[in-house]
């Protein structure tokens, strides 16, 4: 079978305009997701197979109103559009429209026909309007811009077969031929180009004049270097901004003529979206109806991916037992049982709660609530230097940081981003919630509080509200030093309530995951190989000695076989190159309150919070399938081997607590953070920030409480 | 007046904005001078406005509409 993906087909179109969609059916499995190089803007390709011999490259462009862009995604669609060397630069373009709103979706259409792209116009979403009573004539159309029009339903697949055989067709028919540009370029512009250089008569005036405009960035070398650029526009007295509105205008008085003579128009009436709209961008029910569906939207990442994160947990810990019951007694089997399979299965613990809170997230997004959350909170998070989507992500961060951070990409305005990433970790995620655990005992007491609270559950709830006031000053101080234009403009349209298209929500899903494991899994896997490394070696003959010790103690103190193994384990891990590492730790964590013990487990929890948990329980040999109770009973037991106070009192167990809810203890939210800031410069000054702010405070709670 | 001047439910015609980025952007959102324009909602306290043109559901921030310019 003959491969033929030289020709590449681009889908261009409104956002909302059902682009995506198409996209999906037309590709299948058959895609890719990545970025455009160097920015965040999802890179969408794939094979669409015409014929068993025929195959053309499909580019989904980002979602655009016009050439002139205002966002960094309706840049890089024009960047491929007027860039005839791009390697995305298509040969054929489906122009998709939504049927409902054809009239207001013309303008980039007539760009595309001007700049004699062979184009196809395709009306999605035909069958909703043809329920509303109101019909299409797409012969007329056909007609009055001389392009194939089409009408498909991508949900029902109706009209799919008919486009990929137009797709065919006119990938044969080469250039498109009008008699005359939609925009006629006036005088003076003609003058400029000529000035500029000599102009063939074939060339393409519309896409010449476009390069002249967008000087600035104009994808390849123009021959010109700024200044000479802006000598010509001095020149010719040209103001892009104010061609730009001019043509606008110009393009939108001829369609919308040509749509009026196409669109049987609906009575005027308020909508379906309008009517939901009362309750739900009320000024009092709105917030009150996005806090209650955000509830929700907690309560179901917790609830439903408790059963497959035990699963998960389960199924590695029976792996891990098989695999070092027939692997032979050697350094690479205690690898891959403590290295290797505690970083997998720390990497795919988070995967059930990313996946819901992904899924949950985008059927908000494909129904179109999420742009009422933004127009309801955007004015609140600008106050701190955030935006409306801002939200989300910090909603997101109580389930875990990395999706949280994932999330923010659909935030247009990068100063605006960078401080959602910044601070979304300090809200509590669900890694602290077996620390907050165990150590909230020691803080306070259980009791009872009017009936129905008690002091810890009102305690834990403290702790989230002391990390969410943390987000937000963190986020006003980032506001104030930052530098970049934070007045960004943000006119953003509400797109009608619809079913969600469960396609998208599923690919959504998918990618997100994927990302997940592919990016943060590597780094977690390469961090849990090197604390085993550490907690497993020592200098010298260290370790062997210390077990050496450990086994006479126990003989002495007449342990049980159990017993002697906790304390040997213990024992070994203190003589190791993290118990050296916890010592020499131990003058800096000293003024919090924590001795070299709690240093270690401290130094584990850096690679991830809930290993500390894990890790108290290595050192203070009490062996590690106890459950959180009776860890914390055995701490309470743990007295000073000098002033035989206890270890555990409450000035250390309440300097942790605050140390957790501060610091950046997350090497998979570093590694996130990275990818999406494209440098290690924002993680490294995110780790910095977040871990002084929390020594600082733990000081000052345990100096002021000891 | 200004946009963020008119008050919800009235029905307004919108008038011109000043030549500026927010402008070609309302613009290639198909939002023209000579449109009817009114405010469907608003977020109190000088918040977001949610406003209706030519069939279109449209937020944005109270900043930009006070550059919005309408007639009644």
């Amino acid at each position: 079978m003959a491969e033929q993906v030289g020709k590449t087909v681009a889908i261009v179109g409104n956002p909302n305009s059902g682009k995506t969609s198409l996209f999906n059916i037309l590709t299948g499995s058959n895609q890719k997701t990545g970025n455009f190089p160097g920015v965040t803007v999802e890179r969408k390709t794939g094979i669409l197979k015409l014929a068993e011999d025929l195959r053309v490259r499909l580019v989904d462009l980002p979602g655009s109103y016009s050439l002139y862009p205002n966002s960094a995604d309706e840049r890089i669609a024009t960047e491929i559009l007027i860039n005839p060397g791009h390697t995305d630069h298509p040969d054929l373009i489906v122009y998709v429209a939504s049927a409902k709103h054809l009239d207001r979706q013309l303008l980039l259409l007539s760009q595309m026909l001007d700049l004699g792209f062979p184009t196809i116009l395709v009306l999605s979403m035909i069958d909703e309007v043809e329920q509303e009573g109101r019909t299409i004539d797409t012969a007329a159309l056909t007609k009055r811009l001389g392009i194939p029009v089409m009408a498909i339903s991508s949900r029902r697949g109706k009209g799919l077969k008919q486009l990929k055989d137009q797709i065919g067709i006119s990938l044969q028919s080469g250039p498109l031929q009008r008699a005359r540009p939609i925009y006629e370029l006036h005088e003076d512009a003609i003058k400029v180009l000529k000035a500029v250089g000599q102009v063939e008569p074939s060339e393409n005036l519309y896409l010449r004049w476009l390069w002249v405009q967008h000087f600035e960035w104009v994808p390849f070398d123009t021959g010109k270097s700024v200044e000479e650029w802006l000598a010509i526009h001095k020149q010719f007295n040209i103001e892009p901004l104010k061609e730009q509105v001019d043509e606008t205008f110009e393009r939108l008085n001829q369609m919308e003529l040509l749509a009026d003579a196409v669109v049987s128009r609906d009575p005027a009436s308020r909508t379906f979206s309008e009517k939901i709209d009362a309750l739900l961008t009320h000024w009092f029910w709105g917030p009150t109806i996005f806090a209650v569906i955000m509830l929700f939207v907690f309560q179901a990442i917790f609830a439903w991916a408790t059963y497959p994160m035990d699963a998960i947990e389960s199924a590695f810990g029976y792996l891990g037992s098989t695999v070092s019951a027939s692997l032979p007694e050697a350094w690479y089997s205690n690898l891959i049982t403590e290295g290797v399979l505690p970083g997998l299965s720390g990497v795919l613990i988070f995967i059930p709660q990313i996946a819901i809170l992904f899924f949950l997230i985008s059927i908000l997004e494909e129904v179109g609530y999420m742009s009422r959350a933004v127009y309801l909170f955007d004015h609140w998070m600008q106050r701190f230097g955030m935006n409306g989507r801002s939200i989300v992500a910090l909603i997101s961060g109580g389930a875990c940081a990395i999706p949280a951070i994932m999330s923010t990409r659909t935030i247009a305005n990068w100063k605006e981003r960078l401080i959602t990433i910044l601070v979304t970790p300090f809200i509590s995620c669900s890694a602290r919630i077996p620390v907050y655990a165990v150590l909230i005992a020691f803080v306070v007491p259980y009791e009872r509080v009017g009936g129905i609270f008690n002091t810890q559950g009102l305690a834990f709830a403290g702790l989230y509200l002391f990390g969410i006031v943390a987000a937000f000053v963190a986020a006003y101080v980032f506001k104030k030093i930052l530098k970049g234009k934070s007045h960004s403009f943000f006119v953003m349209e509400l797109p009608a309530y619809r079913m969600p298209d469960w396609m998208n929500v599923w690919r959504n899903v998918k990618e997100k995951v994927g990302a997940f494991v592919m990016e943060a899994g590597k780094i977690i896997l390469i961090i849990s190989m090197i604390l085993w490394f550490l907690a497993s070696y020592g200098p010298g003959q260290n370790m062997h000695l210390a077990e050496q010790e450990a086994l006479v103690e126990a003989a002495d103190l007449n342990l049980a076989a159990d017993a002697t193994e906790d304390l040997v384990n213990a024992k070994k891990l203190e003589s190791s190159f993290a118990g050296i590492l916890g010592k020499s730790f131990e003058p800096i964590v000293e003024p919090l309150g924590y001795d070299w013990k709690i240093g270690i487990a401290l130094i584990t929890a850096f690679a991830a919070r809930e290993v500390f948990v894990g890790s108290m329980a290595t050192i203070y040999s009490i062996g590690s399938e106890e459950d959180e109770f009776r860890i914390r009973e055995h701490l309470a037991k743990q007295v000073d081997p000098v002033t035989r106070e206890p270890v555990f009192d409450y000035p250390t167990a309440l300097s942790l607590l605050l140390f957790f809810v501060l610091a950046m203890q997350c090497m998979s939210t570093l590694a996130v953070v990275k990818k999406e800031t494209n440098t290690w410069k924002w993680p490294i000054i995110q780790f910095g920030f977040m871990t002084v702010s929390a020594y600082v405070v733990s000081l000052i709670a345990f100096q002021l409480f000891s | 007046m200004k946009l963020s001047d008119l008050r919800i439910g009235t029905l307004a015609v919108l008038d011109h904005f000043p030549v500026s980025p927010l402008h070609r952007k309302m613009l290639s959102m198909g939002m023209l001078p000579g449109q009817q324009i009114s405010v469907v909602r608003k977020v109190p306290l000088r918040g977001s406005l949610y406003v209706k043109v030519n069939d279109r559901l449209i937020a944005l921030r109270f900043r930009e509409a006070q550059n919005i310019m309408v007639h009644l």
